[in-house]
């Protein structure tokens, strides 16, 4: 049945079909279902006996053909082995869609964009002045990526922040390079909770970018210290010392911590910041 | 005595739709080439003659050659456009729902804005304020490509404006759904989505039909009120003296 020189599938498929045509219960139709399964995985099999039969397709040969009827152009690249093939002149896919067309008829689609969408409402924007043009016109006339003046930022408030701050420590120490400064009496503000926390936030970059230091001394308390005015004799240490730790501080500590230290002002001064409140007070 | 359809017509009208827009001496070229092509008569002044009976049978389809003139510089150009505006066209669409209201989002801004232009910026900044979806930038960013490949918009400079194939089938569309925004231009009375405007009086004019419009006068002056023209003319350096 499966050679393909004999009709056999074929004329048990027909048979099938006329007994099809008395088929009155389920149990039949069922029946006549599975012949059909059977029957289509018998002539996959055919086909594919078939196939054998015919020298199979090679892609590479066929590639290489299709370049050679492109009229590419094969010279030898010394220098650079990026452009193995060679190079295809200007008309090379003209020709092959020459002569594609010998051997399909397909006509274009349409395209369009009018109907794609339903009118929307009419935009309801109101018409802008026309008439008296003010000098309106030429301001409006900026490309798109200019930045004429760029607003202070919050990110470049935190680096002026961190950058005075800094100034401050550098200050202390180069007055003073023995004492190392206790970490609380330099971050912790008497006066406010907020700055208190901010100081810390703004410390935190300078311990970041390794302008500053933080160790515990001897009263395993933490002291901050500036790596600028080290003492001299110290290694300076490598990036290689890194340790993360994260600190935490709540109201109750931090009155505790004003107590117990005894801080009566803040060595970070607040930053310049006039409010409308301070210049009322009378 | 109408004209039958003949191979001729076919191949033109099937060039026509594979490439959506056409230039005028590029028609004529087709049309010389599709005549000695399919041996049909040819007589090179009945381009037209030869496009309205392609249309008299693209009608009951709702399709239709069309001729409008580009923007940029006043060339005429042929464009097989859609009439028909049903459920129907609107599944047919290349384009996924998300990315025709991107479309229809940047028309908005082009139409509304003074010179017919929408900066790129402008328009991915809208990516996210599509209702159906969000569409990240770099979506946004594809589609444009594609839709400027399509050529219904064209970018010049990081900015887009309405390719003259948009212009072309989407005119009435426009002119209706944008009644107070859109300009007409005053000479030719098209829509005009890039316009020169009169500072005075308000009206506008495409740049082509500008230039034709002052090409006879000494002193450019507007049509409708008579002050000065003060935008600079295309194509005509402004002498204010004479030269020696």
């Amino acid at each position: 049945m499966l050679s393909s020189k004999s009709n056999r599938l074929t004329e048990a498929l027909e048979e099938a079909n006329k007994l099809f045509e008395k088929v009155c219960r389920a149990r039949e139709a069922a029946l006549d279902a599975q012949f059909l399964v059977l029957a289509s995985n018998l002539g996959k099999e055919k086909a594919n006996e078939l196939h054998s039969e015919m020298t199979s397709f090679d892609a590479a040969t066929f590639a290489e053909d299709l370049l050679t009827l492109m009229g590419i152009n094969r010279i030898e690249v010394e220098e650079n082995d990026s452009e193995p093939g060679g190079f295809l002149p200007r008309d090379a896919w003209q020709k092959v869609g020459e002569e594609a067309l010998k051997y399909f008829r397909r006509a274009p689609t349409f395209h369009y964009m009018l109907g794609s969408f339903k009118s929307d409402p009419p935009v309801a924007k109101q018409r802008i002045e026309r008439q008296k043009k003010a000098s309106k016109g030429e301001a409006k006339q900026m490309m798109p990526a200019q930045l004429n003046q760029m607003e202070e930022s919050h990110d470049e408030t935190t680096e002026k922040e961190v950058e005075r701050i800094l100034g401050i420590l550098n200050t202390l120490f180069e007055n003073d390079p023995e004492t190392p400064i206790s970490f609380f009496d330099f971050v912790i503000d008497p006066n406010s909770f907020a700055r208190t926390v901010e100081n810390m936030f703004h410390v935190s970059f300078l311990i970041r970018d390794g302008l500053a230091e933080i160790r515990l001394d001897d009263d395993k308390l933490p002291i901050i210290e500036s790596t600028k005015f080290r003492r001299v004799g110290e290694e300076n240490r490598g990036p290689g010392a890194r340790k993360q730790v994260v600190m935490s501080l709540t109201q109750e500590e931090w009155k505790e911590i004003i107590e117990v230290f005894e801080i009566r002002e803040a060595m970070i001064s607040p930053p310049f910041q006039s409010t409308e409140e301070e210049m009322e007070t009378e | 005595m109408a004209a039958q359809m003949t191979d001729a017509h076919r191949r033109f009208l099937q060039v026509l739709m594979s490439k959506g827009i056409t230039e005028g001496s590029e028609a004529r070229k087709l049309h010389h080439h599709c005549c000695e092509t399919d041996k049909v008569y040819y007589a090179h002044d009945k381009l037209d003659d030869f496009i309205s009976t392609i249309n008299r049978h693209l009608q009951p389809l709702f399709m239709q050659v069309r001729k409008g003139m580009s923007e940029e510089d006043g060339r005429a150009h042929y464009a097989v456009v859609n009439l028909a505006e049903t459920e129907i066209t609107k599944m047919a669409s290349d384009y996924t729902e998300i990315e025709l209201e991107l479309f229809r989002k940047t028309m908005d801004l082009i139409i509304l804005s003074e010179n017919g232009f929408a900066s790129s910026t402008d328009i991915l900044n809208l990516a996210d304020k599509l209702k159906t979806k969000k569409m990240k930038k770099k979506e946004a960013e594809q589609v444009l490509k594609v839709f400027v490949e399509d050529k219904w918009l064209s970018e010049k400079n990081g900015e887009y404006t309405l390719h003259t194939r948009c212009i072309i089938e989407m005119e009435q569309y426009i002119l209706s759904n944008y009644q107070d925004v859109a300009r007409k231009c005053n000479i030719c009375r098209s829509l005009a989505v890039q316009s020169q405007v009169c500072e005075s009086c308000g009206i506008g004019m495409h740049l082509p039909c500008v230039r034709k419009y002052f090409k006879a006068q000494t002193e450019p002056r507007c049509p409708k009120c008579n002050e000065f023209w003060s935008c600079d003319i295309p194509g005509m350096s402004r002498m204010s003296s004479q030269s020696p």
